[in-house]
């Protein structure tokens, strides 16, 4: 293919994040490894705007994040509304945060457009698309740790690259940047899933998708309890294929995160406490979507998988105290 | 880009879809004056660059739209990084003007009391009537604005994020039909969050006193919300 998904995302780097780093709340700093750091709600406020380019440089330029109302219950709530183009390839082979690296001693992953350059990991490895003549690469995270070398050269051995060719952006969850940028994981969330299920990934024509934004916190535990809230209970994704109906029919009970009905309507943050608050504890087939929207081409016929869960959604925006 | 500069950019913007923007430009000894509503009748084109203009270009503004008594009315939203920076946009003068300062001038400045009144203020304004698309965008803007001086005023100053979603009242010749179907639409139907660090009390006090609309407050180093009871 003739265009560099990690070129239009080094773009937004520099040209929508260096010049206005003052009215957009980060800051950026070279490591000694020649990696360049742009912290966008580690220690610097960050916000909504810095979220919108976290969001559209992990996806290689390939979408954009807006900011939405909807209405749950008796609330109006923010939503971060994500439109993309080429959906398989900018979640699965870019946005999706599936390159995974030791960084003393903890696990973590990377997403971005990075992980299209050799394919590296097993969501990107599938997707047919390849970025290797990039001279420089864009790469996101989401930690409450300012990175440095030790995480930039394991990033850079991962993927393939050099670190000096880095370009991280990172934000912790208990930020707007970072809470905001893990709800506009709604398309995001639900590709790995069909993958997993054997979906005929080449038959997605066009996607977007909503989460709400739930009420942000310091804490980066809770943070991660509300925004997977956002995610599992109030993500819908609309999805326009071109397949069989039977592809789509055979996902209805296995898909949507209410097919966990040993925990479903609990909170996140309940849940993570059971996993010990460590992600490798968390079963795989929680990271599942809350609504998916099947349009089919072919044959004309909508299939809606999937409910919001209010409760849990109006609980995460009434914080600790409910609203009193 | 700072303030003052990305003001006189919107500024520019403006002036250069003029007429096709329903405005018209006037360029007198003070400055230069944009009628964008009160002998022109001004647009939403206009009006969106006039918020940009005053929020900074720090985040997201836009129109949407909010179900009201059975009807679609049209909205402004905005999703604020500097909701304390907009507030002093919104801050008028004595003479009734508001805008982005630059010096003793200003590089967007706003007068909603028509043409005439605008003329003495310097450097680049627009002016509009009280009946104007213009003001009734303004007026639903103002919900962060008017959130941030209450909190001001009890003493907090830790905002760092806001968003708002405000029904655009409709605009009527008679200036006080229109402010009291504005108030009673804003007050049903507007919502203000904005993200802090204060006091409990403080916080709750704030958000049950406030009467332009509805306001919720999340606190967040405790994690809490705090909102109006009654709704």
């Amino acid at each position: 293919m003739n265009y560099s998904i990690n070129e239009t995302a080094v773009r937004i780097v520099e040209e929508k994040l260096f010049p206005h780093m003052d009215a957009l709340g980060i800051t950026a700093c070279t490591l000694p490894c020649g990696a360049v750091v742009l912290d966008m709600g580690i220690r610097a406020k960050g916000g909504f705007l810095a979220a919108k380019y976290f969001t559209e440089a992990g996806l290689g330029g390939l979408g954009e994040l807006t900011y939405r109302t909807m209405e749950v219950g008796n609330q109006l709530l923010p939503v971060a509304a994500v439109h993309v183009d080429r959906p398989v390839l900018a979640e699965l082979g870019a946005h999706d945060s599936f390159l995974y690296i030791d960084w003393d001693g903890a696990k973590c992953s990377v997403a971005g457009p990075i992980r299209a350059v050799h394919g590296a990991d097993p969501y990107a490895a599938p997707v047919p698309y390849r970025d290797p003549d990039a001279k420089k690469v864009v790469a996101t995270i989401q930690t409450d740790r300012p990175p440095d070398d030790k995480l930039l050269e394991a990033v850079a051995q991962a993927a393939g690259v050099y670190a000096k060719d880095i370009y991280l952006l990172a934000a912790r969850t208990g930020t707007l940047t970072g809470a905001a940028q893990v709800c506009a994981r709604n398309v995001e969330q639900s590709m790995p899933s069909l993958l997993d299920h054997g979906f005929p990934m080449e038959t997605i024509v066009q996607a977007c998708g909503y989460a709400p934004i739930p009420a942000v916190v310091d804490d980066e535990m809770l943070a991660y309890g509300r925004v997977n809230d956002g995610l599992i209970y109030g993500q819908e994704t609309d999805l326009y294929v071109d397949c069989d109906d039977a592809e789509i029919e055979r996902l209805v009970e296995i898909l949507p995160f209410r097919k966990n009905q040993d925990v479903y309507g609990t909170p996140f943050e309940t849940l993570f406490a059971q996993c010990g608050y460590l992600w490798r504890n968390v079963p795989r087939r929680w990271d599942a979507p809350c609504k998916v929207n099947f349009f089919n081409l072919r044959t004309g016929h909508s299939f809606l998988i999937g409910t919001l869960h209010y409760g849990v959604l109006e609980r995460a925006f009434l914080g600790t105290n409910g609203g009193n | 880009m700072d303030y003052i500069s990305f003001a006189y950019d919107r500024f520019q913007e403006i002036v250069k879809s003029t007429p096709a923007n329903g405005c018209s430009l006037l360029i007198h000894e003070n400055g230069a004056l944009v009628d964008a509503g009160s002998r022109c009748p001004g647009g939403w084109m206009t009006a969106k660059l006039v918020l940009e203009a005053l929020t900074g270009g720090r985040g997201q503004v836009g129109f949407a739209q909010r179900m009201v008594d059975g009807a679609q009315f049209p909205a402004v939203e905005l999703f604020l990084d500097d909701p304390e920076g907009a507030a002093s946009s919104f801050a008028a003068g004595e003479d009734g003007v508001f805008g982005v300062r630059d010096g003793d001038k200003y590089a967007l400045g706003v007068s909603l009391q028509g043409a005439e009144g605008a003329q003495t203020a310097l450097g680049n304004l627009l002016a509009a009537g009280p009946d104007s698309l213009l003001a009734s965008v303004l007026s639903a803007a103002s919900l962060i604005p008017k959130a941030v001086e209450v909190l001001h005023t009890a003493g907090i100053c830790d905002i760092q994020w806001g968003w708002s979603s405000c029904p655009v009242a409709p605009f009527f010749h008679d200036a006080a039909q229109a402010a009291q179907t504005a108030a009673a639409l804003h007050a049903a139907h507007g919502t203000v969050n904005l993200w802090v660090r204060g006091d409990k009390a403080v916080l709750q006090q704030a958000a049950s006193g406030f009467s332009a609309g509805k306001l919720i407050l999340h606190e967040l180093a405790t994690a809490c919300t705090y909102l109006c009871k009654k709704t």
